[in-house]
């Protein structure tokens, strides 16, 4: 499904430099993505969480990448590891965000953290519940950026709060990018990019995916 | 020694002022210990649920609190300078029986810790900036 998803994802795609983020405040932020198949902006569908936790509608911004993690202490920093994280999050037109996927691999302590969603008293909850994180796509000193409330159980215990990344066009390719970004005041320091595809899902994609012979997108819940 | 008498049953603390005093130079002293490398210092000035958790990392079984510590101070990167990049105490909130200690931990980012009062001193309870310990089936 998710080859499939991204043969579409390639054309069907979103240059960084085409999400328009209007001024402050945030939540009168527009986004608008650009077709390149039609060359024209076009707009997000509207976000749904009439079935939370499963989230509707919207965009999809797919990233994947390495990210070296860390956990500040008061006695200096711990080096958690440099994990090959993917991402999946839901943009609606107004900028608002929902994570819908999240997977790390498995190598060292990579392969103990988990998305959480839940307060530190749900135990055992199925991974499946354990997602979705809210976010929004602003307006940022230096252009857009994405903030996620982010919520990690690791070995080490949880992490929760607000990081930010940066969404920047580099050498021709679009990527998320975290410097050093502390989430919250839980210590855990994110730094590295992720490259990111965007595929407009929706009626727009199903009619491209007909066109071209393809299927839509699995994420497609319309 | 002066936490140690300050924290003394009767020793006349007078409220929230005594206890932030209390718990900056518990702060401080742990840090200074855990610089020094020194694994029985750490251990006297962190709390039960800490030296758990400190035990715990990397799906280890405790040991010994000063083996468990030691091992600890292996994973603490270093500054070029040789020291650990102690972040500064910030601001110290008490609420009855914990407080919540804010630190510095970069120019513009801040962290939290909590400490504990346990057997009438203010120790340390947990490592890590976290919000809740690690679910059962990731132990």
């Amino acid at each position: 499904m998710r080859s499939r998803a991204r043969a579409v994802m390639a054309v069907v795609a979103l240059g960084a430099a085409a999400w328009v983020a209007g001024p402050a405040p945030a939540q009168d932020a527009q986004i608008a993505a650009l077709d390149l198949t039609r060359g024209k902006p076009v707009r997000c569908a509207e976000l749904s969480t009439k079935s939370y936790p499963l989230i509707q509608g919207g965009c999809v911004l797919y990233a994947s990448g390495k990210i070296d993690i860390t956990v500040r202490t008061m006695f200096g920093p711990v080096r958690f590891g440099r994990c090959n994280i993917a991402i999946n999050l839901l943009v609606g037109p107004t900028g608002s965000t929902w994570l819908q996927g999240f997977t790390s691999d498995s190598a060292g302590a990579c392969g103990d953290m988990l998305p959480c969603r839940e307060k530190a008293s749900a135990k055992n909850i199925a991974l499946a519940d354990k997602l979705p994180w809210k976010g929004k796509i602003v307006q940022g000193p230096a252009g857009p950026q994405s903030e996620l409330d982010l919520c990690l159980d690791t070995c080490m215990g949880r992490f929760e709060g607000r990081t930010t990344f940066d969404l920047v066009e580099q050498r021709g390719d679009r990527v998320m990018r975290a410097t050093d970004s502390v989430a919250g005041v839980s210590g855990l320091e994110l730094d590295g990019e992720w490259d990111f595809d965007v595929a407009i899902v929706g009626e727009h994609s199903q009619a491209y995916a007909r066109r071209h012979g393809v299927d839509a997108p699995g994420f497609d819940l319309q | 020694m002066l936490a140690m008498a300050l924290a003394a049953p009767g020793c006349g603390g007078d409220g929230s002022q005594d206890d932030e005093k209390r718990v900056r130079i518990s702060y401080k002293q742990l840090q200074t210990r855990f610089e020094a490398r020194d694994s029985h210092g750490v251990c006297a000035r962190i709390s039960k649920a800490a030296r758990e958790q400190v035990g715990s990392l990397g799906h280890a079984q405790p040991t010994t609190c000063p083996r468990d510590v030691r091992q600890l101070f292996k994973w603490v990167k270093k500054d070029d300078d040789g020291r650990t990049g102690r972040p500064k105490l910030i601001d110290v909130a008490i609420d009855g029986g914990t407080a919540t200690v804010t630190a510095g931990l970069t120019d513009d980012t801040r962290g939290r810790v909590r400490f504990v009062e346990e057997d009438g001193e203010w120790k340390l309870d947990s490592f890590f900036g976290i919000t809740g310990p690690p679910p059962p089936d990731m132990l």
